[in-house]
């Protein structure tokens, strides 16, 4: 079975409200909740979560509503921690860590800590038993992707954005996810311009898929309540975990 | 002693960090490749000529031939320009004498090759890319950052300068 990996911004538009779409999400597919932690820069992100991000700020977020939420959820659902190394570095790592495993989340995700960097956090996150979860892009050489995969644990987060080449030819990222799993069997999601449409060609020679702007869409239509945000999102999440398998 | 060889431990993991950073981290940007010849900034008056790389690391010269250049110095507007210019043919952009440039010099470099040169890889139009800072600071105005900045040139000199925000702004600005 194939994993569905769902990405929402911790907070927003509430606490409580999280804590339900999470719950929910893992009761109609979601294999792994991603939860973000809202940040002012979310560089790696597109619009639509940047957005959620400053909504989130706006309505008073703190790192403690991380932390309640997560025991929430981790209860019933795998559940990782997606932010900005600052947000994280800030609580401080030797002590965050620890906490988060005493929360019971599984892995942090965090795109603006290059593999490098992260080398210095190994043995906190290994004595934890949390996951770091490693990304590969296209634009990564072979020498640099069997680098990074060597220590991948959990999941490899494959960057799949399907460019366009120099010539103008649709990208094939089949090769690219090849070249992944040659050095590796650590299973590969592929996360970015992930939604019901393009789920199920994404998501071939895959283990799995990573969705965040599809739900965050959906969360930040003002015109729907709280239920139907829910609602809609648990739909969403069927559709998906049916297009990849 | 424990302390010294703890100390030493981590003194040489972080120069290994830094070591394999910059053998894995560096990108294929050759600064030696790559120019701007800006007179005065970007204000009236100012002659300016570059020659920058897009996504696709093709060489482009912006000189006397560019009648308008569209400036992005914040992921915003990119995300603006980005969606008006991919609802345009390709050729939008040259037919008009006009080029794109994005200042993508303030993102930290595990970004920009691991998710901002792949998704600019989705355009099939040409984004000229701005890797250096002393490129960037010779024509940023901080004051106006947050706004697409329109330039007009007559054979290389600026003409006149727009600041805009939206898209029909920037269609009104091309045509």
């Amino acid at each position: 079975m194939k994993k569905l990996v769902a990405y929402i911004t911790s907070g927003y538009p509430e606490k409580s409200f999280s804590i339900d779409l999470a719950l929910s999400l893992g009761n109609n597919g979601v294999d792994t909740i991603e939860l973000g932690v809202p940040f002012s820069d979310p560089v790696a992100d597109g619009a639509l979560i940047e957005k959620a991000n400053h909504k989130a700020l706006e309505l008073g977020f703190k790192f403690k509503d991380l932390l309640d939420i997560s025991k929430e959820t981790a209860k019933s659902v795998d559940t990782l921690w997606m932010g900005y190394f600052n947000s994280f570095y800030q609580q401080n790592m030797q002590l965050l860590i620890p906490k988060a495993k005493e929360m019971g989340v599984n892995g942090l995700i965090i795109p603006d800590l290059p593999h490098e960097e992260a080398l210095l956090y190994k043995d906190l996150f290994e004595q934890n038993n949390i996951a770091n979860i490693s990304f590969v892009a296209p634009t990564d050489s072979p020498q640099r992707i069997k680098e990074v995969v060597r220590d991948a644990k959990k999941f490899i987060y494959m960057v799949a954005y399907t460019g366009i080449t120099g010539s103008g030819k649709a990208e094939d990222l089949q090769p690219f996810l090849s070249s992944i799993k040659q050095y590796t069997d650590t299973p590969v999601y592929v996360g970015f311009g992930v939604n019901a449409k393009t789920a199920k060609e994404k998501i071939t020679g895959a283990d799995g898929v990573i969705v965040g702007s599809a739900f965050i869409e959906i969360l930040l239509d003002q015109s729907t309540s709280y239920t139907q945000k829910i609602d809609r999102c648990s739909e969403l999440a069927k559709i998906l975990k049916n297009e990849i398998n | 002693m424990l302390k010294k060889i703890v100390l030493a431990v981590v003194v040489l993991l972080v120069i290994a960090g830094g070591v394999l950073f910059t053998l894995n981290g560096k990108d294929n940007y050759d600064a030696t490749k790559y120019s701007a010849n800006v007179s005065n900034g970007l204000n009236i008056g100012s002659k300016v000529s570059f020659v920058l790389p897009d996504q696709f690391d093709k060489t482009h010269k912006v000189d006397s031939n560019a009648k308008t250049i569209i400036f992005s110095f914040a992921k915003s507007t990119g995300h603006t320009i980005k969606a008006f210019l991919s609802k345009e043919p390709k050729e939008y952009l040259p037919s008009r004498g006009a080029f794109f440039i994005a200042d993508i010099s303030p993102m930290p470099v595990v970004i920009r090759n691991t998710f901002a040169l792949p998704d600019l890889k989705k355009s099939p139009f040409s984004v000229l890319l701005i890797y250096d800072k002393n490129i960037a600071k010779q024509i940023k105005n901080d004051k106006n950052a947050d706004k697409i900045t329109i330039v007009r040139l007559n054979d290389g000199e600026i003409t006149d300068i727009k600041y805009i925000t939206t898209q029909e702004e920037l269609k009104k600005a091309l045509n």
